[in-house]
């Protein structure tokens, strides 16, 4: 697909979601509670590991519900699956979707901000979606987003919708929030989607082409983004041992002065000395005692 | 015999030296699991790598909070999630320490646990006793402990008699694998970390690359207690 597509919807069974064969489209797993069902369905080894990009799409209402140790239930409850390899992230950061949030947007996002710190991240992106309306609430995800519920209410079907997307469609990085018509597989959409796909680049194969080309730069764009994170990390890291090595009395300093200790005051014979035992012991060549040009030491 | 491999990887370039000896592992019935800090400019190599070589390694992503001790910690929660069954646990990481020249030699004396060689002697050692919990570089075997005054001779000090009274570790030997890389009975990580939650233990811990030569650190603490998750059980740590 020329464009990342968020597929919304409940957790299936473990099973059926691993015989699903991968489509390119972002699981958006709806979360609505955290008990037996999602730990079977999140902590099956095979779906823990089996590679098709996802996200998690929580529920306003069991963000809001009010229970002891929220931050710490939520961050161990989740924690793991923000780890899992697979999971949607923007920039190296991962990305959360709550849908239908009632209660003020800060007082969620406060708990999030909570959660993501508690597990250590230093950013992270949300995305506040209101289903009833298609609408986006409230986000930081500087992308151009969009919202389709084949679900409710949607006049239209879903090619038709996606043909006249493409058609009015400008040179911008898009994330698509795709809720799926009733009953319909991720794998059917996915055809669906593609055939239209098809479709428009025969018709206009010029602007099919441009949106690509975007496409595929924002990609190359967002890995060269995560590269600097990282180079970035590695050299404060670097300055910061390197900062360490420069104060008095470090490892360095001990290291040389056991060396001086140990070895550098004894009497200039015994370490001459030394230097025959090495030789008898083959760790050294013999000619090296009288010649300085050949080879000292045996690698 | 099943074994866990949890492996962290922080530094860029050298983690290959890890990696071509855990491949010493595939000969037994070894899950691996790798915790790669996020962000990590070569992280596509890597990935690339264990893709190639661990085909069935579990592969997560966590940021740097706590360092290998947090990677680590990340990596046990999602074994005990996934419920994966092992006897014997290794915890690794691609150690360096950039900040001592012996570094490498450290490393590689600790990294013995998983040469070729040396893996069935380990084995018979847990095999030998029943008592034996931990199995690591005897030249790396530690005590800080000065049992005349009830102190750790450590900058930590405080935080590990916090952390002891708080984890209610009885302890009668305070010996500790100085790299926190070991072979440890599967049933005493499973039993301790079901108990104590391991991210609840990682988000206390510190947060980026920090170093610990001249301050107590959570980091530096859980160093040692992770040692002593034998001790606390009842078991013992033997060298190689």
């Amino acid at each position: 697909m020329i464009f990342d597509f968020i597929f919304l919807s409940k957790l299936s069974s473990a099973s059926s979601y691993n015989s699903e064969s991968e489509t390119g489209l972002i699981s958006g797993h709806i979360v609505e509670k955290i008990d037996g069902s999602f730990s079977r369905f999140f902590y099956d080894p095979l779906v823990f590991g089996n590679g098709k990009r996802f996200c998690l799409a929580l529920d306003g209402q069991l963000l809001e519900s009010d229970f002891d140790d929220k931050v710490n239930f939520f961050s161990e409850s989740l924690g793991s699956i923000f780890f899992n390899s697979s999971y949607f992230t923007l920039n190296g950061h991962p990305v959360i979707i709550v849908l239908n949030a009632r209660k003020k947007e800060t007082n969620t996002l406060d708990l999030l901000r909570d959660i993501f710190k508690y597990l250590g991240y230093d950013n992270f992106y949300y995305c506040f979606i209101n289903r009833f309306d298609q609408e986006i609430d409230s986000t930081n995800i500087d992308l151009d987003l969009h919202v389709f519920d084949g679900e409710e209410g949607a006049d239209h079907s879903t090619g038709n919708w996606y043909l006249s997307f493409l058609e009015e469609s400008k040179v911008s990085q898009k994330l698509i929030f795709f809720f799926p018509p009733h009953s319909n597989a991720s794998t059917d959409v996915h055809s669906e989607l593609n055939n239209v796909e098809k479709e428009f680049r025969e018709r206009n194969p010029r602007v099919f082409a441009l949106l690509q080309e975007q496409t595929n730069f924002a990609k190359r764009f967002e890995q060269c983004e995560i590269n600097i994170q990282g180079l970035r990390k590695d050299l404060e890291s670097r300055d910061e041992y390197i900062a360490n090595l420069n104060i008095p009395e470090t490892t360095l300093k001990r290291v040389s002065d056991f060396y001086y200790h140990e070895y550098e005051i004894l009497p200039l014979w015994y370490k001459r000395f030394g230097h025959l035992i090495k030789v008898f012991m083959g760790k050294r060549s013999f000619r090296s005692l009288f010649d300085d040009k050949v080879k000292k030491y045996k690698d | 015999m099943s074994l866990l491999v949890v492996a962290h990887i922080y530094y860029p370039n050298d983690w290959e030296y890890l990696f071509e000896r855990l491949l010493n592992l595939k000969e037994y019935s070894c899950t691996f699991i790798f915790n790669i800090v996020n962000p990590k400019y070569d992280k596509e190599k890597v990935i690339q790598y264990i893709r190639n070589n661990f085909p069935a390694g579990i592969l997560i992503y966590s940021p740097n909070h706590g360092r290998d001790i947090g990677g680590k910690l990340a990596g046990i929660d999602v074994a005990l999630k996934l419920k994966i069954a092992s006897d014997f646990t290794l915890i690794i990481h691609d150690k360096q320490s950039p900040h001592t020249p012996t570094g490498l030699a450290w490393r590689n004396e600790l990294f013995r646990v998983i040469e070729k060689t040396e893996l069935p002697k380990i084995f018979s050692k847990f095999d030998s006793s029943e008592k034996v919990g931990i199995v690591g570089s005897q030249k790396f075997l530690m005590n800080e402990y000065d049992f005349s005054i009830g102190e750790f001779n450590s900058f930590s000090n405080e935080i590990l008699k916090e952390l002891i009274s708080e984890m209610n570790l009885n302890l009668t030997d305070y010996n500790f694998i100085a790299g926190n890389i070991f072979w440890i009975r599967s049933e005493l990580i499973t039993r301790f970390f079901s108990r104590h939650a391991p991210l609840k233990i990682r988000s206390r811990l510190e947060h980026g690359n920090v170093l610990d030569f001249h301050k107590g650190t959570y980091i530096h603490s859980w160093e040692r207690i992770f040692s002593w998750l034998a001790n606390g059980q009842g078991f013992e740590i033997a060298g190689i």
